[in-house]
């Protein structure tokens, strides 16, 4: 009897260990990201490193702000064009699409949701890029020339380019995720509309979305995060370029994972520069955390209001 | 109760077939890069992939032919690897949130494995370059597999937690009203009624961090030759992509999309071995 209840001790020690294991890498990342970027928080203030656009690591200039704005904007233009996209092909799966179609797009949804990050890239390289320096950018540029599309790079390499396509990579994340948020509604609620004498339109507008509806913005949230972290697409066809900020969709850009990854080489060299690279890790992480908690809270809102 | 204007019934179907036909439109117009890409990925792969592609290192630039081997190997090895660092403490810490849904630690648990996964892929590889390359001052593929273990993670824990809520309380109880210790019946009824998701997990967390580069531009870095020797860089099929697709070379935009094409067709074959062990080992209570 003894020694089956110290198998049972261990076992559970075992369990707890992990748990705190698991526990500690977050711990690890935050303190090894804080850790390594303090020293170039004490030798600048945290104001000029967030807000210059001066990147000159070996002139000792670290200002991240043309970072910042520039995942901003790419992040802006992909959540621009994927929602409305997103939200009706997810309505179209769930409320009008007829079985067999649903069967056969599900799979191929999920299919899309697993492909390479570097596939996308070269597909904005050999289909988004030459599309807008061809065809979008000189259309644009004569005819409206103001603010968001007044620009002077003519290669298509642009943030236009690295939104289209992070667009395009969380089409599937977010579909799925409405979908599944849709097909939770009951189906009473449906019948009781249209017995009622809506139309399926208006069933669907009024009732199916209006009940969705934390739901998806949870999913919008979730399809932000990933865009705004996502590097190895926007680093093919951003652009990325130090010209100052963004100031058209047709300009290039500069996220911060693009300037992580594009430095691990020269890291080494030239002092404080690791710790700005460090820095811009933890600004990225701090922002994604903080979307992600916010989809959180809104998920638990809805799970606590169906019971 | 105010009663709002009712419209016409005739504008109110036109509106419906109007929004109708509308969300059809807009749903192809998104479908439409998807389906490009695929089509793409396919027509420009088929024509690379052969015997000798798949079977040969690569050659230097300039000398035609020339495979990816070293790069399918390297995708192997890191898979592997990073299951052997994520799935103990992955399933484990999924077993004990859903035995403990209250509690401080499944608390923070939860919080961790939720923040884990928003962490942005690029921000997990500089963190294993900081922590694990430095030290051994070697890119390695021990600290890919790190860096892909810890995006593993996250979806391991919570699928496992998921699927073991969902079986019912009275098997448990039946096994330890026999006097079966709670480690065997966690053991031998818990997770054996749950295997079916929990292997379906595995094969999601594999299939998402199969297709990742950014977190091994710093960790295992890419290797033009065969490796297996955990302590030295390994290249990977994202990564070959990736460095072949930004060459100004012709015949190395081939490799890039031949090496897609296998790497897409790994994805698929994960797909669908999920699908058949879902199908096949699902226990119904």
């Amino acid at each position: 009897m003894n020694r089956r209840r110290f198998k049972d001790l261990i076992v559970q020690r075992i369990m707890f260990i992990l748990c705190c294991f698991v526990i500690s890498i977050l711990f690890f990342i935050v303190m090894g990201l804080f850790y390594k970027a303090s020293p170039i928080l004490a030798i600048h203030s945290l104001r000029d490193l967030l807000f210059s656009s001066t990147w000159h690591p070996s002139k000792g200039n670290f200002g991240l702000g043309l970072f910042i704005v520039s995942t901003l904007w790419v992040t802006a233009i992909a959540i621009v064009i994927a929602i409305p996209l997103s939200l009706l092909t997810a309505i179209y799966l769930t409320e009008y699409a007829p079985k067999r179609m649903r069967e056969v797009l599900k799979p191929l949804i999920d299919l899309l949701a697993g492909i390479s990050p570097v596939i996308y890239g070269v597909w904005g390289i050999i289909a988004i890029v030459p599309l807008i320096s061809d065809y979008v950018m000189p259309f644009f540029s004569e005819r409206l020339t103001f603010f968001p599309f007044l620009s002077d790079n003519y290669t298509g390499y642009s943030a236009l380019a690295g939104g289209i396509v992070l667009s395009v990579m969380v089409f599937p994340i977010i579909i799925s995720v409405i979908h599944e948020v849709l097909e939770t509604v009951p189906f009473e609620i449906r019948e009781a509309s249209l017995a009622l004498g809506a139309t399926k339109w208006e069933t669907t507008r009024r009732v199916v979305l209006k009940k969705a509806r934390p739901g998806i913005v949870a999913a919008f949230i979730l399809g932000l995060t990933r865009a705004f972290g996502e590097t190895m697409a926007v680093l093919m066809v951003a652009g990325c370029s130090l010209h100052g900020f963004p100031k058209s969709v047709f300009d290039t850009a500069y996220p911060l994972p693009a300037l992580i990854a594009n430095t691990y080489g020269e890291m080494m060299s030239i002092p404080l520069y690791d710790s700005a690279v460090l820095l811009a890790a933890f600004i990225l992480l701090l922002m994604t955390t903080l979307f992600n908690m916010v989809a959180w809270g809104i998920l638990l809102h809805i799970e606590r209001k169906e019971r | 109760m105010r009663f709002q204007k009712t419209p016409h019934i005739s504008f109110r179907i036109f509106k419906d077939h109007f929004f109708m036909i509308a969300i059809i439109i807009l749903s192809v117009i998104a479908s439409f890069p998807l389906l490009f890409i695929l089509f793409h990925i396919f027509s420009h792969g088929f024509s690379s992939i052969n015997w000798e592609f798949l079977m040969r290192l690569p050659k230097p630039v300039g000398e035609a032919g020339g495979g990816i081997i070293n790069a399918i190997v390297g995708t192997v090895l890191l898979i592997i690897f990073s299951c052997i660092v994520a799935l103990p403490p992955g399933i484990i810490a999924g077993i004990y949130l859903s035995e403990n849904k209250e509690g401080r630690l499944s608390y923070f648990l939860s919080l961790s494995v939720e923040v884990l996964q928003s962490i942005p892929s690029i921000v997990i590889g500089i963190i294993v370059y900081v922590w694990v390359v430095r030290p051994f001052k070697h890119f390695s593929l021990l600290a890919g597999s790190v860096a892909l273990g810890i995006m593993m993670l996250p979806v391991i824990v919570k699928t496992t937690e998921e699927t073991l809520k969902l079986i019912p309380n009275y098997l448990k109880e039946a096994s330890l009203a026999l006097g079966v210790p709670y480690y065997r019946t966690i053991l031998r009824v818990v997770v054996p009624a749950g295997l079916s998701g929990i292997i379906t997990g595995i094969l999601i967390a594999i299939a998402r961090i199969a297709g990742e580069t950014a977190p091994l531009l710093f960790t295992a870095f890419g290797n033009p030759f065969m490796n297996a020797n955990p302590l030295k860089p390994v290249d990977s099929l994202p990564l070959a992509i990736f460095n072949y697709a930004k060459s100004p070379f012709p015949e190395w935009h081939a490799l890039a999309w031949g090496a897609s094409l296998v790497l897409i067709i790994m994805v698929l074959g994960l797909n669908l071995i999920t699908r058949l062990v879902t199908k096949k080992w699902k226990v119904r209570f």
